[in-house]
């Protein structure tokens, strides 16, 4: 016997079931061919569109991401810019192939824009989300050419460009999305769930911000529509409500001893951000993440 | 190579660990952070234990039909180009990962979190074939410059302190300057990220496990928050992944489900940073990515218990909910169970996985006070799968001498009902005098071993037969 035949049968003892049971047989089929939803939360499918976007970005920026809302595509440069020199870092980015990026007017910016992947010596990343989740806050990207995997994960400061219209209630709802662009039982080679920055809480469970992946997560939502409604925006309509600061979260953005030449001022009158970067993600984290209670009681 | 496991040895490892002023201090950090953490999220989501009820039925419903979604499973990472290896015991499984290793000539290993990876030793087994692993996940990298084991399965190193941490880092990272200020925790990760980033860069084979695997698509699953699953799966040029068979769930709307309540049941999170879904190998067009994409599927066991009074837990999904709330874990550890998998969830899947004979005394530290279950994800009924663990090993006649001339002299009084009565009356009667005012015991003559640790509570107010009886007056 094979050893994958031995498991086959170790299973089918212990099932008392030959495998060949028709009514088995269908009852799987159904159930992949179905696809049955279960419980979805009513915190994201009874909302309107407008909530829907709301309830992202509130979710988003509890995850310790930041984002900015744009009236239109063509002002997504501009935005890209001004966050990296509020960030104090060099006009510089790569992005992947998607069009949605590629028919952007960069020439208006002084950006420095390459394409492809990373190898790691990229200090920002450009990327085209697939979708968004306004349960969790959450990111949709898919890998290829359009849009590298590596820009996500290997560059200090990961841009996403993120369409309104894309932010979808609940993941099912972006399964279907996945399921309409690369057919039923398919899959692209990655599809990546992001939320929020990298982190640890290993030492001690004091949550530290600035794991492997990026230390900054910038979502650019382009949202027409946002002009009009952002006055009446209802914060009822966010079930995680605005929760008081952590009471200690930590950052490797402090921490790293900077690299000469990579976070230089991109323009020499600009004053650095005077904001404190620990005290800006202080403000921005929800309680809900693995943050140390007690401030440290170790150490003389 | 053999296992290794120190759980015969339980009450010896919990006497030690008791006594260890730096673990107890450490230990401190599960209680105060985790319950809380998890409460909170649970209450912020009106869904939740309707979604605990769903996980459950998911993983029943997969189980029982296991072998045919394996089938469907194997058949679509097949289809996109990836290879299934099948794996009966540990040993094979960490022989199929080397002789990949060895075929592509690896010299270095990027390895993301992988309790499976513990449970078959497989860095025991790459290093014995001149490969070297390196574990990526922080905490997972501290344990192994330690050569320790993880004391958590999802906070690896909860059992240290961060000058435990410091003394590591300058030690093995003798190339950095030594008058470096590692004071901070911050500096301590920072410091991991600049060595690690080197390393997943030059790694030939990426290994990670897997949350959950999808029979509808093929795809494995991992979630993380450092990111370093994802970089070790991504850079090198094959991606291994190592599972086990009850890892499978039918659909993406199924492992939807489960993701709900995986984060929040773990660490508090309304899900994780990194929630990541692999199918297959680099696609044609693709700029990145590994170009061989292997799943190694363990049984180890687990086959045999799908058939038995354990298959309930084969629904758990390694959160570690259970130990987060368990008082004896918070009192020893997670060392002091002696292998991989430490709390409620070990006690009940060691003895399957290694034998009774090894691991039947963890189900024994247990207070059945069932916090586990009420918090499990899944509902597994982890009290009710320790007593099954406790009447085996006694039928096995596996309990020590002192427990069964213990339980044989209580047998004695238990079947002549007066002379117990006058028995527990008397005894009660002179501890309750002996303990009179203070209502509680320090020291006691024979419990020792229970004083030592806690104190002994002084009975009052008559017996339970005493009180039962009155009881039944009233009413």
């Amino acid at each position: 016997m094979t050893p994958r035949e031995q498991i086959f049968a170790n299973i089918r003892r212990s099932l008392g079931s030959s495998g060949a049971e028709r009514p088995r047989r269908m009852i799987v089929e159904e159930r992949l061919a179905q696809r049955p939803a279960g419980v979805l939360p009513a915190r994201a499918t009874q909302k309107s569109a407008r909530e829907r976007i709301a309830l992202f970005v509130e979710m988003a920026e509890a995850s310790a991401a930041t984002v900015e809302t744009v009236p239109a595509v063509e002002h997504a440069p501009t935005a890209i810019a001004e966050f990296l020199r509020a960030h104090n870092l060099a006009p510089r980015l790569r992005r992947g192939t998607d069009p949605r990026l590629g028919s952007l007017p960069w020439e208006r910016t002084a950006l420095e824009v390459a394409t492809g992947r990373s190898f790691g010596d990229d200090a920002a990343g450009v990327s085209a989300a697939f979708g968004a989740v306004a349960e969790t806050g959450t990111l949709v990207l898919v890998s290829g050419e359009d849009n590298p995997t590596t820009l996500n994960l290997l560059p200090d400061n990961h841009i996403v460009v993120l369409d309104a219209s894309d932010v979808a209630a609940t993941y099912e709802d972006v399964w279907d999305r996945v399921r309409d662009r690369f057919g039923a039982g398919a899959m692209p080679r990655t599809v990546n769930w992001i939320t929020g920055p990298s982190r640890s809480a290993d030492i001690e469970q004091i949550l530290l911000m600035g794991a492997h992946g990026p230390r900054r997560l910038h979502i650019v939502l382009i949202d027409p529509e946002a002009a009009a409604t952002e006055p009446v925006e209802d914060s009822a309509a966010a079930p995680a409500g605005s929760t008081p600061a952590e009471p200690r979260v930590g950052s490797t953005l402090a921490a790293d001893p900077k690299k000469p030449g990579e976070e230089k001022p991109a323009d020499p009158e600009q004053k650095p951000d005077p904001e404190d970067e620990d005290e800006e993600l202080d403000e921005s984290l929800d309680e809900s993440f693995p943050a140390s209670d007690p401030p440290s009681q170790t150490q003389p | 190579m053999t296992a290794h496991f120190t759980s015969p040895a339980f009450k010896e490892n919990a006497h030690q660990a008791l006594h260890d002023p730096a673990l107890q201090r450490a230990l401190g950090n599960v209680e105060s952070g985790f319950i809380a953490k998890r409460r909170k999220a649970a209450d912020k989501l009106p869904e939740f234990e309707a979604l605990r009820d769903s996980a459950r039925d998911i993983k029943n419903h997969t189980l029982a039909h296991l072998d045919l979604y394996l089938e469907a499973y194997e058949a679509k990472v097949t289809a996109a180009g990836g290879h299934v290896h099948f794996a009966p015991t540990a040993e094979d499984a960490s022989k199929i990962v080397t002789d990949i290793c060895r075929r592509i000539g690896a010299r270095t290993v990027a390895k993301g979190k992988s309790m499976i990876s513990e449970e078959i030793e497989l860095n025991a087994h790459l290093e014995a074939a001149g490969v070297k692993p390196i574990e990526t996940d922080l905490g997972e990298y501290i344990i192994q410059l330690r050569g320790e084991r993880p004391s958590h399965i999802v906070a690896p190193v909860i059992h240290l302190n961060r000058d435990q941490i410091e003394s590591d880092f300058r030690r093995v990272h003798s190339d950095l300057p030594a008058e470096r200020d590692l004071h901070a925790p911050e500096s301590l990760l920072a410091e991991a990220r600049g060595v690690l980033r080197q390393k997943f860069l030059a790694a030939d084979v990426g290994i990670t496990g897997a949350n959950f695997l999808v029979a509808e698509t093929g795809t494995s699953i991992i979630v993380t928050n450092e990111g370093n699953g994802d970089l070790s799966q991504t850079l090198p040029r094959v991606h291994i992944v190592l599972a086990s068979i009850e890892k499978l769930v039918p659909t993406l709307e199924d492992a939807s489900q489960m993701l709900r309540v995986l984060a929040r049941s773990a660490t508090g999170q309304e899900i994780s940073v990194y929630t990541t879904f692999s199918t297959g190998p680099r696609r044609p067009g693709d700029v990145d990515g590994p170009e061989e994409y292997h799943v190694v599927l363990l049984d180890n066991g687990r086959s045999a218990m799908l058939g038995g009074e354990f298959r309930e837990m084969l629904r758990c999904i390694r959160c570690a909910a259970c130990m987060n709330h368990c008082p004896v874990y918070h009192a020893v550890g997670g060392h002091a169970y002696g292998w991989v998998y430490p709390g409620p969830m070990g006690s009940v899947l060691s003895p399957s996985l290694i034998g009774v004979d090894k691991a039947g005394h963890l189900p024994n530290a247990s207070t059945f006070c069932g916090r586990c279950e009420s918090v499990c994800p899944v509902r597994i009924p982890l009290p009710k799968l320790m007593r099954h663990w406790r009447e085996r090993e006694f039928e096995r006649h596996l309990s020590p001498a002192t427990v069964r001339s213990g339980l044989k002299l209580w047998g004695f009084f238990a079947r002549r009902p007066r002379l117990y009565r006058l028995a527990t009356r008397a005894g009660m009667g002179a501890l309750a005098l002996l303990g009179r005012g203070k209502g509680r015991f320090r020291t006691l003559p024979f419990a020792g071993g229970w004083t030592a640790t806690r104190d002994f509570a002084a009975p009052e107010g008559g017996t339970f037969q005493a009180q039962w009886a009155a009881r039944k007056e009233r009413a």
